[in-house]
């Protein structure tokens, strides 16, 4: 299920989530970790579920999915760390790169997009504030 | 010849008094106290085979006794399984989330113990997978152990109550058994105080009796005189003295 080692290809993991089959670099994936709890933070709202240390680093958990199991895959994304729960990793390794010149990679013979984890804090912060103003809305006299 | 008229006069005049009235008499005491002998016989046997099954129950409630605890057991310990495989699979995980980590450092590597990294991991994720397949079915199997011993165990538990009622009705009966023999034995002192005769002298009669009454059955068959004349020379050893012993007895002298 691993790239061929002798690819130049990239290195990263493949994963299942909600998303659908996603790469995700090795670039941006730190680790693949075991959180022991997840802390919820007021004001935060789904993809969104709170805050957990990993790996030493505390990171915003970012719910992709309902995959069995505790395992989260932490992502440094500008300068910040997130911990992507709810996936299953299903391959790693080095990964061809997509013959249409695109950032996708090839595995087992199915072209896999890169996951997008600027688009999915760009979605994470839309429903944060979408739900602060329906809050503030709410409150108004 | 008219000696062996004399012997066929009172062997005949035996088979008269045979079906008198006191030989009926002797013959109903002979019955009586036959039937009380074999009521006597089986009222003890039943005492004796009572309690031989109170001792079957006995032993059939510890075992019963032992299944039950046994099953309990068994329970307990399929309760005690469950957890440990529970630990045993979080172990697995853990060991698959190191080697997903060595396969994410050895794609970030890229060389060629980069490309090592990665074949170990794959291979360390493949068997610990397994494991988990197999260990996810030893769960399923063990999770029916653990109702099933439980279902042995009320059902051990039902017998055991079961056992106990029968054991109240064995106890019942041997009392019962008892009390039969006891009333057997009652009987048989009454009927002593009521009957002329005593047992043996009852059964010897109706023995001797009954000997009697075939002697004369068969001597009545005798018609002529060459017939008579054999019976004669034939029985004279036994009936002369069996004669004298009737005179002793003090029999009509014929």
């Amino acid at each position: 299920m691993s790239a061929d080692p002798h690819s130049a290809g990239r290195g990263g993991l493949v994963i299942r989530s909600r998303l659908g089959v996603r790469f995700v670099p090795a670039e941006i994936a730190a680790s693949v970790t075991w959180l022991a709890g997840v802390v919820p933070v007021p004001g935060l709202v789904p993809p969104a579920v709170g805050i957990a240390v990993a790996d030493d680093r505390v990171a915003t958990v970012i719910s992709i999915g309902e995959e069995p199991g505790t395992e989260a895959i932490v992502c440094e994304v500008d300068g910040g760390w997130v911990a992507l729960t709810g996936a299953r990793v299903l391959a790693t390794g080095r990964f061809d790169n997509a013959s249409d010149g695109s950032d996708c990679v090839q595995w087992d013979g199915e072209v896999i997009e890169s996951i997008d984890l600027r688009g999915l804090m760009i979605a994470a912060e839309t429903a944060i504030w979408r739900a602060r103003g329906m809050r503030d809305e709410g409150s108004r006299p | 010849m008219s000696r062996v008229k004399g012997w066929l006069d009172v062997l005949r005049s035996l088979g008269k008094d045979a079906g008198s009235e006191a030989h009926e008499l002797v013959e109903a005491e002979a019955q009586l106290w036959h039937a009380h002998e074999k009521s006597t016989a089986s009222a003890t046997q039943v005492v004796e085979a009572t309690g031989g099954l109170a001792a079957a129950s006995g032993r059939q409630r510890k075992l019963v006794d032992t299944l039950l605890e046994t099953a309990r057991t068994a329970q307990a310990r399929a309760d005690e399984i469950g957890p440990a495989l529970v630990r045993v699979t979080e172990t697995l995980e853990r060991l698959r989330l190191v080697a997903l980590n060595v396969g994410l450092e050895g794609s970030r590597m890229g060389d060629a113990a980069g490309r090592s990294l990665t074949m170990v991991s794959d291979e360390v994720r493949t068997y610990v997978e397994r494991g988990v397949e197999a260990l996810h079915d030893t769960r399923a199997l063990v999770e029916e152990v653990g109702p099933t011993a439980g279902h042995v165990a009320e059902h051990a538990e039902a017998l055991r109550q079961s056992e106990a009622d029968l054991g109240g009705e064995i106890l019942r009966v041997q009392s019962l058994a008892q009390e039969t023999s006891r009333s057997v034995e009652e009987i048989g002192r009454w009927a002593r105080k009521l009957s002329e005769t005593d047992p043996e002298t009852a059964t010897i009669l109706a023995r001797a009796a009954e000997h009697a009454r075939g002697l004369v059955s068969d001597l009545s068959l005798l018609k002529s005189a060459t017939q008579t004349e054999l019976a004669r020379a034939v029985l004279r050893p036994i009936i002369e003295p069996l004669v004298r012993l009737l005179r002793d007895l003090g029999g009509d002298a014929h």
